[in-house]
């Protein structure tokens, strides 16, 4: 397997990844909403969630910037994928943002609550139109 | 009105009989750049739009065009 097969594996591993741990992170955020809190349930999601925001970093880039399988993972289309991602993720945020409001106006959902479900809404989003992105470029 | 690239890619590429993944080795870029570039999905920089013509040996204007 050369490098350029190598990067593709790799690359559509990610996006699998990132399908299932965004799902992990929706389902972890409607488990807190549903059930009784518990600080299992709400410290599962906020492990998950920092887990899901450092996928969105190019980490592999700065931890070995030299790396030619790293350079091929972090091209010029995955940034812009990137860019593409984290764009849908800060309107997913805004508009979870703009819906919940009121409910927090009114005291009717709990501050924790309101940033899960803004954090949630813009991660799950950049997640998936992240992955989605690569394995339609990858076709 | 929006314009949009149009590129000959794949007919240089397939006069040089390489895959796209030789392609990509040949520029070191992920196979991915060039499957998208190729169906006018993504607008490459003007770096790697040099590179594309320099590995084709074609002068960057007869590989991309404005549509």
């Amino acid at each position: 397997m050369n490098m350029i097969e190598l990067a593709e594996t790799k690359s559509r591993a990610w996006a699998i990844m990132l399908y299932v741990l965004g799902t992990v992170l929706l389902m972890a955020e409607l488990v807190g909403m549903t059930m009784k809190q518990s600080d299992f349930v709400d410290g599962l999601w906020l492990g998950v969630a920092m887990v899901c925001a450092l996928t969105l970093l190019p980490w592999r880039r700065w931890l070995h910037p030299d790396s030619e399988l790293n350079r091929l993972l972090d091209d010029e289309v995955v940034r812009e994928h990137r860019r593409m991602s984290c764009t849908a993720g800060f309107w997913a945020s805004l508009i979870a943002a703009l819906l919940t409001a009121p409910f927090a106006h009114d005291a009717m959902l709990a501050s924790y609550d309101v940033s899960r479900v803004v954090a949630t809404a813009g991660l799950f989003a950049a997640m998936v139109s992240f992955a989605t992105l690569e394995l339609r470029a990858a076709r | 009105m929006t314009d949009t690239l149009l590129n000959t890619l794949k007919d240089e590429r397939d006069r040089l009989g390489l895959t796209q993944a030789a392609l990509a080795e040949l520029i070191g870029v992920s196979r991915k750049t060039i499957n998208t570039v190729e169906n006018g999905v993504f607008v490459p920089s003007t770096i790697l739009a040099l590179k594309l013509a320099a590995a084709l040996d074609r002068p960057v204007e007869s590989l991309f065009r404005l549509g």
